[in-house]
């Protein structure tokens, strides 16, 4: 662990920081009535009381038990834990008596409950092999007990280990809590704040320690995943088209979707910009996709300074099939130019390579400095130059986004390739 | 004493070069100068294999036999080295080497390559264990503080064995057989191409 | 010396055995009937689906020294073996080395054997203290010009080729890879001197040094030394001819080229290409070193008045008479136009002046 180097500062700071200038670093902290909940000392807020802030909120992912105390008793501990299992076998912190039996290294989310309760954390999801307080689970109970008169629920003697429900069940609350029977075990004090709650919003914890520990059930239900998403627009995976295909062929049998008006609080473009697109084989006809090299990451700015990568991939390229580059007059290690249908004309080296098929071209996307051909070196500050520089990729893919996330479709477009005179 | 050697095992290279960026940054071998590289075989197709290779320590080094001033020399675990102070930059020992590891800073008009530069198995050079000049001239002396190359450390998939030779050939020996050619290495099938059982096929061996 | 390479020249008898049952026997043509044959084709695809955990297709591809895929850049970054270096090992070490380090001695010695049984080729008579120019001065730049080149060559040459044997046991590494690094260096810049003397004895000798009528019987007759006698020549006789031929435009071209070659490996050269340079010039140095120290001791101790004439450019009329005689002949009847002095060689009075 290092100390930020020469002006960056640590990453909850920097909030701090920017409350503070934007006018709401009380809101920030909980700093009211006299309260904080979170010490601020040198503009760097308190990191366990971070902690202890979101354990008492997230309780529906799971992040409420890893408070402090016991992620860092398992810092001090770390040789007590079992290199292929990663659970702790046996030990005691020596600095707070913290028994560390049982827990997982670094109480992998979710970790239900507060502290006391000391789930061990969940080291694969789902694991009906395992007991609730052992890290196990079964499938969550998320969408509703049943649809078009099918049960959701689990199957009868589908559960997690020794769990007292053999059957499925959906979520907990408090009427539920009440209805099996468990209320009277809670304390008065989480009867106070469970009471009209469910094990989402019980900031006692009480439910979901119940429900857990005493009865080996799992607060957020025991359900089946569905096949059939049908809040989606495809509720089965469908092939569509892509905006820009080189096949107008399947554009038509496998059409893209409508566009939408409001998309996440945007108007999203599907069917008119593949509608306009159609014939776009005519000009593009190769797939263009773009991806990664090992020695690069990101926008490559800091590995491409980096001498000893640099040296190993020196020129922004595309891998190209040799009968694609043959067609073309294309040989190995001379520059091209891909152009796509953004207008982006890219100057970059042939690698012809049988890694790609006839259709389709790659290009890496670690490249930037140079622009439509030209090397932008004298636009650097002096001594900021990359060591490497080449086309960006990205200057030529298109638009598009996925229906359902936004997830934008930056990797691939159509492109042509030709030789650079 | 261990007979210290490489083995690049290819099955289990992926061509990352993370071998090649260890030796680069543990040593701090300046541009040009490729102590290891990885190449690669049947490129795109399947049946690609990639192996790294760097200086081999031969027993019988043919650098060490061509060099006019006998620059090189064995250390007792089989580590060849050489003394950059007495070399003249005459390039034989790269037209000797069957593996292309001796490197030059200098592209070499008149014949003026510099000094020659080359894998150490991280072990130096004649100067002082571990001393300024030491690192300055040969890189990193990692053997000499018990460690191995930098390379072998490094590789993910432990492609790259590097050290004393005869745990390298359990270690390979193990993931032979494991691979599930052990015993059908041997017999008819392979030798002669007519399997005494046509039938015959190598054991379903577990990935290694 | 390398006892062990002596013995194992195994990778020539491997590659002669090799040609030999190629030539002979020939690859089965019918891949069918000789699944051996058919296995060795197999491409590594089709071998990991018969017999995975088998790379040998793999492995015959590595040795085949062709270039494979690496994205480091370097001369033959992607060539993984190079199976030539430790052939050229073995001759260089083996033959090369001890044939040419022995090659100069016996040749010294030969040389030293004539000089001290039979003696040098003295003048019979008197010098005249007339004098009749040989050389012209571009003549004698030219050929100093090489002459000292060569020495320089040969000198610092053999020290990079046999100085290990017999220089670094005497004097040490550290002085020893002090004086090979200057011979390195000389050896380097003065090469390309070499080459465009070479170049130039060429360009100014070759109308003296036509072969006539009468060479072979000459060179048959060994010049006469053996009869004793003096067989008559022109203006060079033919072993002053061979000399020329063989070592000036053949040996020498060779060796300008071949070492041009190596001295700029700034053309990305192979490791092959430099080989067979190195190997021929190293053979063809070699062959002229020796043929040198004869020709030197002809020149210079060897034959009476022949050093002057080159040095100064002028003969006595005594020298051209018993061992140019035609030439001496044609110069006093006037067919060939030289200039005439008094004196001796060293100081010359001209006579008068002519285009030669």
């Amino acid at each position: 662990m290092i100390e930020p180097l020469f002006e960056s500062k640590p990453d909850h700071t920097i909030m701090y920081l920017f409350a503070k200038k934007l006018g709401f670093a009380d809101q920030l902290v909980g700093k009211k009535d006299g309260k904080q909940n979170i010490k601020v000392k040198n503009d760097e807020p308190d990191i366990e009381d971070i902690t202890r802030e979101f354990n008492r909120g997230t309780w529906t992912i799971g992040y409420t038990g890893q408070s402090p105390e016991r992620l860092q008793a398992h810092m001090r501990n770390m040789h007590v834990f079992d290199v292929k299992t990663l659970r702790a076998r046996g030990g005691k912190d020596a600095k707070t008596g913290y028994v560390l039996d049982g827990d997982y290294f670094g109480l992998p989310w979710p970790c239900y409950g507060n502290a006391a309760l000391k789930h061990p954390g969940s080291p694969n999801l789902y694991d009906t092999s395992k007991h609730v307080m052992e890290g196990g689970g079964n499938f969550r109970a998320n969408f509703g007990v049943e649809r078009d008169g099918v049960s959701l629920l689990a199957e009868d003697g589908s559960h997690s280990k020794g769990a007292d429900i053999t059957t499925g069940y959906p979520e907990i609350d408090h009427v539920l809590l009440k209805k099996l029977g468990w209320w009277d075990e809670l304390t008065e004090d989480e009867k106070k704040e469970a009471e009209g709650k469910n094990w989402k919003t019980d900031l006692s914890g009480g439910i979901q320690r119940v429900v857990m520990k005493d009865h080996g059930c799992h607060p957020f239900g025991n359900a089946k995943a569905r096949a059939l998403v049908w809040n989606f627009p495809d509720a089965v995976p469908l092939h569509r088209e892509p905006l820009y295909s080189p096949r107008a062929d399947l554009v038509a049998k496998y059409p893209t979707h409508d566009d939408v008006k409001v998309l996440w609080r945007l108007p999203t473009l599907f069917k008119s910009v593949q509608e306009k697109n159609k014939e776009i084989a005519k000009q593009f006809p190769l797939i263009m996709t773009s991806g990664r090299l090992v020695e690069y990451e990101g926008g490559g700015e800091e590995q491409r300074s980096n001498p000893w990568l640099a040296e190993l991939q020196q020129d922004m390229f595309v891998e190209i099939n040799p009968k694609t580059a043959n067609d073309r007059g294309i040989r190995n290690g001379e520059y091209v130019w891909v152009k796509t249908p953004t207008g982006a004309r890219l100057k970059v080296v042939a690698q012809v390579t049988e890694r790609v098929g006839p259709d389709t071209v790659f290009l890496p996307f670690h490249f930037s400095g140079w622009w439509q051909g030209k090397d932008m070196l004298p636009f650097y500050p002096d001594g900021a130059a990359p060591i490497v520089r080449g086309e960006a990729v990205n200057t030529g893919t298109t638009y598009g986004y996925d229906r359902v996330t936004m997830m934008q479709e930056t990797k691939t477009t159509v492109c042509q390739v030709e030789r650079a005179a | 004493m261990a007979r210290m050697k490489f083995l690049a095992d290819a099955e289990r290279c992926i061509e990352c070069n993370g071998c090649v960026t260890a030796c680069k940054q543990e040593n701090e071998v300046p541009w040009g100068v490729n102590r290891r590289r990885v190449v690669t075989v049947n490129d795109g197709v399947p049946g690609e294999r990639s192996i790294s290779v760097a200086c081999m320590h031969c027993s019988d080094a043919p650098c060490m036999a061509v060099c006019p001033v006998d620059c090189f020399y064995r250390t007792d675990e089989g580590v060849v080295l050489h003394d950059k102070d007495l070399c003249i930059g005459c390039g034989y020992c790269f037209y000797a080497c069957p593996f292309g590891a001796p490197q030059f800073p200098q592209a070499g008009a008149f014949g003026l390559r510099g000094k020659m530069d080359k894998c150490t198995f991280c072990a130096g050079g004649p100067e002082k264990d571990n001393s300024k000049e030491e690192f300055a001239k040969y890189g990193s002396n990692r053997l000499a503080q018990g460690k191995l190359p930098a390379c072998a450390e490094m590789c993910a998939t432990k492609a790259l064995l590097g050290g004393d030779g005869d745990v390298l050939a359990d270690i390979f020996r193990t993931r032979v057989l494991k691979r599930g050619k052990g015993s059908e290495v041997w017999g008819w099938g392979t030798a002669y191409g007519k399997p005494d059982n046509p039938q015959a096929k190598p054991p379903q061996g577990a990935k290694s | 010396m390398d006892a062990h390479a002596v013995v194992s020249s195994r990778s020539w008898k491997i590659a002669l055995a090799l040609t030999l049952a190629v030539a002979l026997g020939g690859v089965p043509a019918q891949a069918q009937q000789d699944p051996q044959a058919q296995r060795l084709e197999e491409t590594q695809a089709q071998r990991q689906q018969v017999q995975p955990g088998n790379n040998a297709p793999v492995w015959r591809e590595v040795r085949r020294e062709g270039e494979h895929f690496t994205t480091i850049k370097g001369p033959e970054a992607g060539v993984l073996i190079h199976s030539l270096g430790q052939t050229w090992r073995e001759i260089r070490n083996a033959w090369i080395v001890p044939i040419v380090g022995w090659l100069i001695v016996i040749a010294a010695c030969a040389i030293g054997l004539f000089h001290w049984g039979h003696g040098p080729v003295r003048l019979e008579d008197k010098p005249t203290g007339r004098l009749i120019r040989r050389f012209t001065t571009v003549q004698r730049v030219a050929h100093w010009g090489l002459a000292i080149s060569s020495c320089i060559l040969a000198v610092s040459g053999l020290i990079m080729l046999v100085g290990k044997h017999v220089l670094l046991p005497v004097i040490g590494y550290t002085l020893f890879s002090w004086l090979a690094e200057i011979s390195k260096g000389l050896h380097n810049f003065v090469g390309p001197v070499f080459a465009a003397s070479a170049v130039l004895m060429i360009v100014v000798f070759v109308r003296d040094l036509l072969p006539a009528a009468g060479d072979l019987g000459w060179i048959l007759k060994v010049g006469g030394l053996l009869s004793g006698g003096r067989l008559p020549a022109g203006k060079h006789h033919a072993f002053h001819k061979l000399w020329f031929w063989g070592s000036v435009v053949i040996l020498s071209t060779i060796i300008s080229a071949t070492g041009l070659v190596l001295d700029f490996p700034t053309f990305e050269q192979t490791r092959a290409v430099m080989i067979v340079m190195n190997i021929v010039h190293a053979v063809a140095a070699g062959l002229l070193m020796a043929l040198s120290v004869t020709h030197i001791y002809m020149g210079t101790r060897g034959v009476e008045g022949a050093y002057e004439g080159m040095r100064y450019g002028y003969v006595d009329e005594t020298y051209a008479k018993e061992h140019h005689v035609y030439w001496y002949e044609d110069v006093k009847a006037g067919k060939v136009e030289t200039e005439m002095a008094e004196g001796t060689p060293e100081a010359p009075q001209v006579l008068q002046a002519a285009r030669s």
